[in-house]
């Protein structure tokens, strides 16, 4: 892995409008590489919209379409991952996030865990992804996870088994259950992004959503961890921000010296147990 | 549980009325000023967002309506410096020629207001704000196309005993956050003497029911009786009608509400 300076990019998408938020995903991926950010991360869905309903099947795109040349294009200056209802090459529309560097396409990963419940309706749109898979970049080797694949443990497990340094990651959260200390995602958020980063001593980066659409506000407080578990930035509540963090890959075998979590870690039991727990089922 | 950030709920609203006020393309916002607790809120968080000169408080006496109401309500604006513009609805309802019984009258001065609520709002290039506060939306103490017709509801989401607290933080004058809340449809009317319970209780029982989603029972064990969170249960399921789009008739493939379903904020831009 390699040091790096990352731009989290917690932006405000213009609900259902593709061409406006591509250029928007461009404009700021030059900024951050005048910046002097190497890679950028934008939220999930931040080229179409969140509660696309009917509409994700209008908003559909592939991520070498016509329509993504300006993301294409500012990719050769910085990498750039970015979120969009995708069309996959079997026809269904699922929630993808593709990491683009050089003006290529470096990898494509599909939402695998679709909130349906409460006001979520995911399942209901879009279908399913069923690969987790580690990825080599001139960054170092990552993973990709989107939104409530952060909250299964199991897939940052897999990721980083397959040798994933670092975990980049998207989500659009609502706002809510406002107690008296703030809303009460902010807590689940951060303890599970931190758990993740410190248990399987890996980067991670996740860049949330903001801006309002149908009454819900998006949480923003977008995060980075260091593979010790050390926040490396939390970004504001409710607004758009960006914020440059510089990755030391240096702390990755520091954390992993000084705490033996990675290599204690035991992979063949865990396989064999699941094993005989799929076999019994 | 009912208690929150009052900060961030101030916070939170004033960026939801941004949003709905850009997103309609619109200007600025206009809502009725009753001289109540609940207008007076959504008065100062708009004025806030918005900027005072942004907002028109719209005053829309009858002529049986209390004497308070319209000092209240101009005791608001000048707090919060928002315009005003007082139109009085008597002659309004005398032109209709109906003998009415007082729910009847109640129900169309709501209405009455509404159209004219509706009519400023275009011509100053407005959203309409609603007033209405989450524990009279789940009760349905409003009227359907009267006080509940609106662009968006800024303290929907807000029960009403949050709502005193919220208004005393920004700085709604006392008078108003102490008085007995009412609808003042006809003279005397208060809305706990109405409704039957008081709004302290209502919403405890309501933050159980719907938030905490406990069973009725278990709530009858904090203090409450079973009969009492029963009658709340009942009014909120006889309510449900004001709270979704009426039902269209299903002949189509895809359906307004049914199977074309977008939502609202598909329009901005």
């Amino acid at each position: 892995m390699k040091d790096f300076r990352l731009a989290i990019a917690q932006i405000e998408s213009k609900f259902g409008d593709l061409a406006y938020n591509i250029g928007k995903h461009a404009r700021v991926a030059k900024e951050s590489c005048n910046s002097g950010a190497n890679m950028v991360l934008f939220p999930e869905l931040g080229l179409s919209g969140y509660s696309l309903r009917d509409l994700s099947y209008n908003l559909a795109v592939r991520p070498d379409g016509n329509e993504m040349r300006p993301i294409i294009e500012a990719s050769k200056e910085i990498a750039i991952f970015c979120s969009f209802p995708e069309m996959c090459p079997d026809h269904v529309v699922r929630i993808s996030g593709c990491l683009y560097i050089g003006g290529e396409i470096a990898q494509i990963y599909r939402k695998i865990h679709l909130p349906t419940h409460g006001l979520f309706e995911e399942a209901r749109y879009f279908g399913k992804g069923n690969t987790i898979r580690a990825f080599d970049t001139p960054f170092g080797r990552l993973g990709i996870m989107i939104c409530r694949d952060l909250w299964h443990p199991e897939e940052a497990y897999v990721l980083s088994r397959d040798g994933a340094e670092m975990i980049i990651a998207c989500s659009a959260i609502p706002a809510r259950v406002l107690g008296k200390n703030g809303f009460s995602v902010k807590k689940f958020f951060e303890r599970t992004t931190g758990n993740i980063a410190f248990t399987n001593q890996v980067f991670l980066a996740s860049t949330n959503k903001v801006g309002y659409e149908d009454g819900v506000a998006f949480f923003g407080n977008s995060v980075v961890f260091g593979p010790d578990g050390h926040e490396l930035a939390i970004l504001p509540e409710l607004v758009e921000h960006v914020q440059i963090v510089d990755i030391d890959s240096s702390v990755l075998a520091k954390a992993r010296y000084n705490m033996s979590l990675y290599r204690e870690s035991d992979f063949g039991t865990v396989l064999d147990e699941m094993e005989r727990i799929e076999k019994n089922a | 549980m009912l208690e929150i950030d009052l900060e961030r709920a101030q916070k939170l609203i004033e960026g939801f009325i941004c949003s709905c006020v850009s997103g309609a393309s619109m200007k600025g916002a206009v809502l009725g000023l009753s001289g109540g607790l609940d207008s007076a809120l959504v008065a100062g968080i708009v004025s806030k967002a918005l900027g005072p000169d942004n907002v028109l408080g719209l005053l829309l006496p009858f002529r049986q309506s209390s004497k308070d109401s319209i000092e209240h309500a101009k005791l608001v604006a000048e707090k919060f410096g928002v315009k005003t513009k007082i139109i009085d609805i008597s002659n309004m309802v005398d032109g209709y020629h109906e003998e009415i019984d007082r729910f009847r009258l109640g129900n169309l001065l709501a209405r009455l207001r509404m159209c004219v609520i509706f009519d400023q709002s275009m011509a100053s290039k407005s959203i309409v704000l609603g007033t209405s506060n989450k524990t009279e939306m789940l009760l349905g103490y409003s009227t359907w196309y009267g006080d509940m017709a609106a662009g968006c509801y800024p303290i929907g989401d807000i029960y009403k005993t949050q709502v005193r607290a919220l208004a005393k933080y920004i700085g709604v004058p006392d008078v108003i956050i102490e008085k007995a809340p009412s609808a003042d449809l006809w003279p005397g009317q208060t809305d706990e003497g109405e409704i039957g319970n008081t709004y302290e209780r209502l919403d405890q029982i309501l933050d159980m029911l719907v938030d905490q989603r406990l069973p009725k029972e278990k709530i009858a064990q904090r203090g409450f009786s079973l009969s009492e969170v029963e009658a709340i249960e009942l009014k909120m399921r006889k309510s449900q009608f004001k709270r979704v789009l009426p039902p269209v008739c299903k002949v189509t493939g895809r359906t307004i509400d049914q199977d074309f379903r977008y939502i609202r904020d598909w329009s901005v831009g």
